[in-house]
């Protein structure tokens, strides 16, 4: 190698993690590989990158989604076992994740909604959220329908 | 392995979207349709964004050009190989430079990628695409897939996508969706409908003009069918622009196979019962197979299974269309509910197949296709000499996977729209499995053609189902003489050669196509060239020699085909002022959820038309491969019958004394229930006011299966279920077995036929044994 482990390129780091460029630059753009040091044609990747990338290559052979090895990653604790359900019938439902901790139940057949009124719900949901919880406005939403 | 919990579809942050809308517009002249689909973006943001959109395009589709248009700057791209469109992008990107590329998957999707879109910029793509129509009975479907709804599986692993080339759903994007068309030709003069959209309709001298009637969203494939057609054989010549001396044949081929009689049909019917068929789909599901049962006949022979994360078949072997056989199945159909979880098709094709002893049969498929791995599908199902026909059913099935698993194994795809009635789809496959089977197809084109390369011939032809075929003449411009292109097959049952089809082939100039909206005149050259692309890749199974492979991308290059070797890329090089200083954050345009998809509503429907659900039963999507988690559907079990006040409470089957109990292990026939000893103990034990008064009761008490069903649809198709019960319980008080002894009955004339019939089909019942023919019920003592 020219350069020591604490100055690679992006492609470099390719070559020697074994990955598609995409997808390397794809694990930087969703947060699972830190940012490199540097921007765009300055950036340089290290041991610390390489090791990420080494984990999540493990992980992901292993059968884990991309959300999971995010938050091993990151510190999450080791996977705790789900606690068993009750023995008998395991009941398969529709659910929405509002946050954390709030979901909401649909069943639009039972219900008589519409697809157009259960996004329609679904946003008014997510917004009644915000407001209640003095979370700030992300960004809010293009207003029209049309463009 | 995976623990990851099962996560719901989550609603993203608020942010803007950057899809702003599809619009699409096309023309169909003959059987080629010419369509462009316009994508506007937008990056409402404040930083540079990467933009990552993956789509389908219909099956078949070929695509033509691609336009880019940034902020309302017309820009010109290339199509080159992979890895250098790959790298000219990235290097792109580092340099602060925009760019747009879009690649092509195995399973027939794109993945369109504009980076370093602008903090306020906007951007429009227009993808046109043709796609040659095929005519099946007198009917072309035109489809158009807006969404791919989530799909079984891991799209890394088994669909081999990269990450950045998954989609995602989500439940409140929401973007417009618009398309017009334009008919010509006959199509403009045949029966046209959409069971997807409301759409409007507007004739003019020489087209149909089609739009919708209602606004519209990327939820749901667009579906035209256009019916009433006379189904003739058809065909294209045109020369090629970009290679001199050459021109591009394409023959339409409608066989007509000498018909003889209605033939038996051996099928196994498997029914996708997954948590994605939940709500409209698994009711289509339920009419289609109502439907096929209903046209079964006396000779047919057939098996019955359903499958999600595991497969649970009805009938290990065959039963023969009887009456009673019907009237079982169309009680295992009733019952169908889209609760066993995933999708896990490979395994349930590969059991299904060893059914009957792994008897040569065809395979009827119902399901919408949403798994990812479905190359190992195909590849298990090839070997297996089974013919897999598949009625594919959801507002937006897995076209792509569903046609090549058909076409693959020699059979066909039928696809049956939310909204549409099953019955005209179960009735074509029911000509296509009665239908004698002709292969060894071979085609005979003109010698004035002198064609030198011809698309490699499907080996298979159904009647009046057409096909296409493409092939390069090595003479440089049609003549004017009229020539005709002639499909040969051997037919079952049939010595010689037969001629299944005949089609003119007609020469398509510049002339023809006057406006933009109609099909330019190098569309045949290069869906030829796309064809020769494909042949020389091979399937995903073959392995194709290097030489092929590069020969294949150097063809895709010349002609300009965005191919799984070949990428369109435009670079778009910024004033240094204009750079950004960082790489773009990743926009991943999420999907629409298909309407419908896992019990989510297709449509309002009145109240009173709900079937009454008991207990929960719509699923758990899970996180970015959705599926529903698995669940044990309680089983229905109604109330025995019991006074009012009872004194006592009727007692139990004591289920571990074998001679109470016969368990699914010992049995040898797969009896599994009350023993003939355990039920007369039963009924000496309990009260009269606790035995079983209906078919039901006695199934709630135990009594197994077969032996009800023979009660309820042989003996009980002509007695009041009441009496049949009673006599039956009669018999079997009166029975004195023991170990060594078994029932016997003689032929009685005093007696009422009822008493006869129970009577003669209880002899050589024994203490734990019923009689085989009610064990085996309703499959005859025959079959395999």
């Amino acid at each position: 190698m020219d350069h020591p482990p604490q100055a690679l390129t992006l492609n470099e780091l390719c070559v020697l993690a074994d990955l598609p460029v995409r997808t390397l630059r794809y694990y930087v753009q969703s947060g699972l590989v830190d940012r490199p040091d540097g921007e765009t044609r300055a950036a340089r990747y290290g041991a610390r990158h390489l090791e990420q990338l080494l984990l999540i290559k493990k992980w992901t052979a292993a059968g884990l989604s991309l959300e999971r090895v995010r938050d091993l990653l990151h510190g999450d604790a080791p996977a705790v076992p789900d606690r068993p359900r009750q023995a008998g019938s395991i009941e398969v439902c529709s659910h929405l994740c509002v946050a954390d901790g709030v979901e909401m139940v649909i069943e639009p057949a039972r219900a008589g909604l519409s697809p157009e009124q259960v996004r329609a719900f679904a946003k008014g949901v997510m917004a009644l959220y915000a407001a209640v919880t003095g979370t700030s406005d992300h960004g809010g939403r293009a207003g029209s329908r049309y463009s | 392995m995976s623990t990851t919990k099962q996560a719901a579809l989550i609603c993203k942050e608020g942010q803007a979207p950057q899809l702003l809308g599809v619009s699409a517009n096309g023309s169909v002249t003959g059987r080629l349709l010419a369509m462009a689909l316009q994508q506007r973006y937008r990056n409402a943001g404040s930083t540079n964004v990467e933009i990552v959109y993956t789509f389908a395009l219909p099956f078949g589709a070929v695509l033509m050009e691609v336009e880019v248009d940034l902020n309302g700057k017309a820009l010109q791209g290339v199509v080159s190989a992979k890895a250098q469109a790959r790298e000219r992008y990235e290097a792109a990107l580092s340099e602060g430079d925009s760019g747009v590329m879009l690649e092509r998957h195995k399973d027939g999707s794109y993945t369109l990628e504009i980076g370093n879109l602008l903090a306020g910029e906007t951007c429009s793509i227009l993808v046109r695409y043709a796609q040659v129509l095929t005519t099946a009975h007198g009917q072309v479907r035109l489809m158009l897939p807006t969404t791919i709804a989530p799909r079984y599986g891991d799209a890394v692993r088994d669909a081999g996508l990269q990450p950045h080339q998954v989609s995602a759903t989500d439940i409140t994007a929401e973007y417009p969706f618009d398309i017009t068309l334009a008919l010509q030709g006959d199509l403009a003069h045949a029966s046209v409908a959409s069971p997807s959209h409301r759409t409007s309709y507007t004739h003019a001298p020489d087209a149909l003009h089609i739009g919708l009637a209602q606004h519209g969203f990327l939820d749901r494939d667009f579906v035209l069918v256009i019916s009433g057609l006379t189904n003739d054989s058809d065909g294209l010549l045109c020369a090629d622009p970009y290679q001199d001396g050459q021109s591009a044949a394409m023959a339409f081929f409608s066989p007509r196979i000498p018909a003889h009689g209605n033939g038996a049909l051996s099928a196994k019917v498997l029914v996708d019962c997954s948590g994605s068929m939940a709500g409209t789909s698994i009711e289509a599901a339920r009419s289609a197979l109502t439907g096929i049962i209903g046209g079964l006949q006396r000779d047919d022979r057939f098996t019955l299974s359903r499958f999600g994360s595991t497969v649970a078949h009805r009938n290990t072997g065959f039963w023969h269309g009887s009456a009673q056989a019907k009237a079982s199945a169309q009680r295992w159909v009733d019952q169908l509910e889209a609760d066993m979880g995933g999708t896990e098709m490979q395994d349930a094709l590969t059991s299904t197949i060893a059914l009957a002893g792994g008897v040569h049969s065809d395979i009827l498929l119902v399901t919408d296709g949403d798994v990812h791995a479905i190359d190992a599908v195909i590849a298990t199902t090839q070997q297996s000499g089974h013919r897999v026909f598949i009625v594919a059913i959801g507002t937006s099935p897995a076209e792509s996977h569903l046609r090549r698993l058909a076409h693959a194994t020699g059979g066909l795809c039928d696809f049956v729209a939310a909204d549409e009635g099953v019955g005209p789809a179960v009735l074509r496959m029911f000509a296509r499995l009665r239908s004698r089977r002709a292969s060894q197809l071979r085609i005979d084109w003109p010698p004035q053609l002198q064609v030198r390369w011809q698309q490699p011939v499907q080996d298979f032809a159904f009647d009046d189902d057409a096909f296409d075929v493409s092939a390069w003449c090595a003479t440089p411009a049609p003549t004017g003489e009229p020539m005709t292109a002639k499909l040969w097959g051997r037919v079952q049952g049939l010595d010689q050669e037969v001629l299944l089809a005949e089609a003119a082939l007609t020469p398509l100039t510049p002339s023809t196509c006057a406006t933009p909206a109609t099909p330019t005149s190098d569309i045949p050259a290069r869906i030829t060239a796309w064809a020769q692309c494909s042949a020389l890749r091979g399937t995903p199974a073959e392995h194709s020699t290097k030489e092929a492979r590069s020969a294949a991308t150097a063809l895709a290059v010349h002609y300009k085909l965005v191919t799984p070797d070949t990428n369109f890329v435009l670079i778009h090089v910024r004033p240094d002022a204009d750079k950004p200083a960082e790489m773009p954050e990743l926009r991943k345009v999420a999907h629409m959820l298909a309407a419908g998809w896992g019990g989510t509503a297709a449509k309002v429907a009145p109240r009173a038309d709900i079937p009454p659900s008991s207990g929960k039963r719509s699923t758990r999507p899970r996180s970015v491969s959705i599926s529903a988690s698995a669940s044990a559907r309680p089983t229905r079990r109604p109330r025995a019958a019991v006074a009012s006040t009872p004194a006592a409470l009727p007692t139990r089957i004591d289920r571990s004394d074998p001679l109470q109990w016969c368990a699914a292990e010992s049995s040898p026939d797969g009896y599994t229930g009350v023993t003939p000893a355990g039920l007369a103990a039963w009924l000496l034990r309990n009260a009269e006011q606790f035995h079983p008064r209906r078919y039901a009761d006695l199934r709630a008490l135990g009594l197994g299966l077969a032996v009800c069903e023979w009660l309820e649809f042989e003996v009980g198709a002509h007695y009041a279920a009441i009496r049949v019960v009673k006599t039956f319980l009669q018999f079997i008080r009166a029975m004195d077995l023991t170990a060594q002894t078994t029932f016997s009955f003689a032929h009685d004339s005093a007696s009422d036929p009822l008493t006869q019939e129970i009577g003669m089909a209880l002899r050589g019942t024994s203490s734990r044994q019923w009689p085989v023919a009610l064990v085996r019920f309703p499959a005859l003592e025959d079959v395999v």
